[in-house]
């Protein structure tokens, strides 16, 4: 039976969802500053709005309780479903001003695909896009990817003892790598301030190498590396990733892309020196299984189409391309038509199987995620085994990530659940871009790579597409970083109060 | 008599067989969308297009630059030799609109030389049209709104504040 | 610095490891170059599978 929100839990998600999108208001200053050094003054005044409304509307919504207000676990999972529905809308108010969109729900869709590290875009006249609004696009990457809710927690605003632990539980984050939650958050934020400098730095060198200026250089160095360590998949340039034309680029950003897929527990082992964890852990196996299988289908396929003539080119794309999209960034170095025209075949259904899979858990990736196949998989070994042995013997299992960990029906229930409900999503949204008239492959293709936040796109998304569709995608990618549940308690509360109306009335 | 005549005639044909032999290859005009269609056909072929300069030239090896030309909304990536890009001064960005060209090359839908990117190898390229500075206008009710935003925010901190440290909800 | 037994963050029996470091920040530079290292070795061997597929087609 589920109950009705009551006044004092409005309120309270009120208050909490206000806080988490100030913190909007504080980031949009890096673009305002960008804006400024650069001379955009049209882009600037873009950014003064936003962090007005941003500032408005999260302080309104603050207000509304006090602060430390107690928040149950059924709140926090609403708070987190709402915090990225109107933290989108918020992000999208200076994008939607850019000229660049074609209306607010394109900008709004680029926002929510900016910040569920998703990275399908709606942008028009990219190659002509200012340099401040470039920065938000992959700043919100670089936000979404840590998860709003550790970005407020290191910005410390507030939030208290069970508040904090409840809304750091309920986006999803299973790990407690430091004994603190505010420890944690911090942690999260330390690896990904290590990777980012690394990863500009890296790549920096590339560009200028490449004949890039300087400025031009760092820039497209940091975007470059917030969109691959963060899985997200945005291009300052209208070609992606192919702009670049350079093995350097694609070699230094693809292993950005297994650092965001890396789960942060394990950044924190190997950080703390113990080398076994990442070879035990069933998650990195599981990973690394499922990424080696799915090459060979990649390598077979990409062979039979003959679409690349050269074993080394043949290698060049098919790899990057498999971790792009098992690892849920998005960055593709073909025009989209080429996924059919040039892919086609086997190694396209392994990419929309990569895709769907996904990453690890605990990290920037999307999709089902590998710790959940590798329990599946032990799970249907168990199953096997008990089937086979005689009816007197107990059959159990346990499998490695962090420590052992017993092999329970639970686990396995939730596992599968959580599978079923990532697959039904990938297949109705295929099956409602087929109803659109698009072609099933090229429609499945592109309803994974929304729910799963991968962003590789067949050309399906662009700004022309039904308006109807764009709504679907968005509800895809924002279900997806959700992973449904706090989706569905979010939609239960609504539905409940209104039953509750419906009787009293 | 016949030896000017022959000699006239030797001189037409010189002049004459190149033109034949371009001819016997036919350029196919298209555009930017067509090219990254890998439906047109046009893989391996002389395609000739037109558009705009974006971006920058980047170092494209034995002394060629990678210019990216921005034809109907899709931008392609030509490789040319260095010298090419004498004609070319502005490049497309926020603040101008680059030069519009007419590039004619070899398309490549996996480019064998290029790591199986799809590009096109320039074999010339024409100026049309200088690029010029684009005006963006400032709208200043932008400031206005922001301003009213952060006014309600910092009212609505105080009286946060005042709260807190006192009064009841 | 070596540390024995580290606690379990999450309930159940640890083994007992060997850590360099008590405190991940301190490792990290040693971390990120382990990290590089075991990516490059995976793309690599990614790399030698999509090659083996392609060969036997």
């Amino acid at each position: 039976m589920w109950v009705g929100l009551h006044r004092r839990d409005l309120v309270a998600i009120a208050h909490y969802t206000g806080l988490l999108v100030s913190s909007l208001a504080l980031a949009m200053i890096i673009p305002l500053v960008t804006a400024l050094v650069a001379g955009e003054w049209g882009p600037a005044l873009d950014y003064v709005c936003g962090i007005g409304v941003a500032a408005a509307v999260g302080m309104l919504l603050a207000l509304q309780a006090p602060r430390g207000v107690h928040i149950g676990r059924r709140d926090a999972l609403i708070v987190t479903a709402l915090a990225w529905l109107v933290a989108s809308f918020v992000a999208a108010v200076p994008l939607s001003l850019s000229g660049n969109y074609g209306s607010f729900l394109d900008a709004f869709f680029d926002a929510i695909s900016g910040l569920t590290t998703s990275g399908l875009t709606l942008v028009q006249d990219l190659d002509h896009m200012a340099l401040a609004h470039n920065m938000w696009r992959h700043l919100t990457h670089l936000i979404g990817g840590q998860g709003i809710i550790v970005a407020a927690l290191s910005v410390a605003l507030g939030l208290k003892g069970g508040a904090a632990m409840s809304l750091y539980i309920a986006e999803g984050r299973d790990e407690r790598i430091l004994p603190n939650v505010m420890h944690t958050a911090r942690f999260i934020w330390f690896v990904t301030a290590v990777y980012v400098t690394f990863g500009t730095l890296a790549l920096s060198i590339s560009n200028l190498l490449h004949g890039m200026e300087l400025g031009r250089s760092v820039l497209h160095a940091f975007w470059a590396t917030a969109a691959c360590y963060d899985t997200g998949g945005f291009g300052p340039q209208s070609q992606n990733a192919l702009y670049y034309h350079s093995p350097f680029f694609e070699g230094i950003t693809v292993v950005l892309m297994l650092a965001g897929t890396l789960n942060f527990n394990l950044h924190a082992d190997l950080w703390r020196g113990d080398r076994t964890e990442i070879f035990k852990n069933l998650e990195a196996r599981a990973l690394a299984v499922n990424i080696g299988i799915l090459s060979l289908a990649v390598g077979l396929g990409l062979a039979v189409t003959g679409a690349f003539s050269e074993p080394a080119e043949l290698v060049r794309k098919g790899l990057y391309h498999l971790i792009s999209a098992n690892s849920g960034t998005g960055h593709q170095t073909i025009y989209a038509s080429q996924w059919i025209g040039g892919f086609g075949g086997l190694a396209f259904g392994a990419i929309i199987l990569a895709m769907a899979f996904g990453g690890m858990a605990s990290s920037t990736a999307g999709g089902i995620k590998a710790l959940r196949l590798g329990l599946i998989a032990k799970g249907v070994i168990l199953r096997v085994r008990q089937a086979i042995s005689p009816p007197s013997s107990v059959v159990t299992d346990k499998y490695h990530h962090l420590l052992d960990v017993p092999l329970t029906a639970d686990v396995l229930a939730n596992a599968l659940m959580v599978f079923t409900l990532y697959t039904v999503t990938y297949i109705s949204g295929g099956m409602i871009g087929a109803a659109y008239g698009y072609p099933m492959g090229e429609a499945l293709f592109e309803s994974v790579s929304a729910t799963a936040n991968v962003g590789l796109s067949t050309g399906i998304t662009n700004p022309a597409m039904p308006a109807g569709l764009k709504l679907v995608y968005i509800v895809q990618m924002w279900a997806g970083r959700l992973e449904f549940i706090a989706l569905f308690a979010l939609v239960a509360s609504v539905v409940a109060g209104v039953r509750s109306r419906w009787s009293r009335a | 008599m016949s030896r000017s005549l022959a000699t006239v005639l030797l001189v037409l044909a010189v002049i004459v067989s190149p033109a034949l032999a371009m001819a016997a290859e036919p350029v196919y005009d298209t555009t930017g969308p067509e090219i990254a269609s890998s439906g047109s056909g046009l893989d391996g072929a002389i395609v000739r297009f037109e558009g705009e300069v974006v971006s920058e030239p980047l170092f494209g090896g034995q002394g060629h630059v990678w210019v990216n030309v921005l034809s109907e909304g899709t931008a392609i990536g030509v490789w040319m030799p260095d010298e090419m890009t004498a004609e070319i001064e502005v490049f497309g960005r926020y603040s101008h609109t680059g030069d519009i060209v007419r590039v004619t090359g070899r398309l490549s839908e996996a480019c064998d030389e290029h790591g199986g990117d799809l590009d096109v190898h320039a074999e010339s390229l024409e100026l049309i049209e200088r690029g010029e500075r684009r005006e963006h206008a400032v709208e200043w009710w932008k400031l206005g709104v922001g301003l009213v935003g952060l006014v309600v925010a910092y009212a609505g901190w105080r009286r946060m504040r005042r709260k807190d440290e006192g009064a009841e909800w | 610095m070596a540390q024995t037994a580290r606690t379990p963050v999450t309930g159940g029996e640890g083994p007992a490891v060997e850590l360099r470091f008590h405190n991940p920040y301190r490792g990290w530079l040693t971390g990120l170059l382990t990290e590089i290292a075991v990516f490059l070795a995976f793309i690599l061997a990614v790399a030698a599978l999509v090659l083996l597929a392609a060969q036997v087609a």
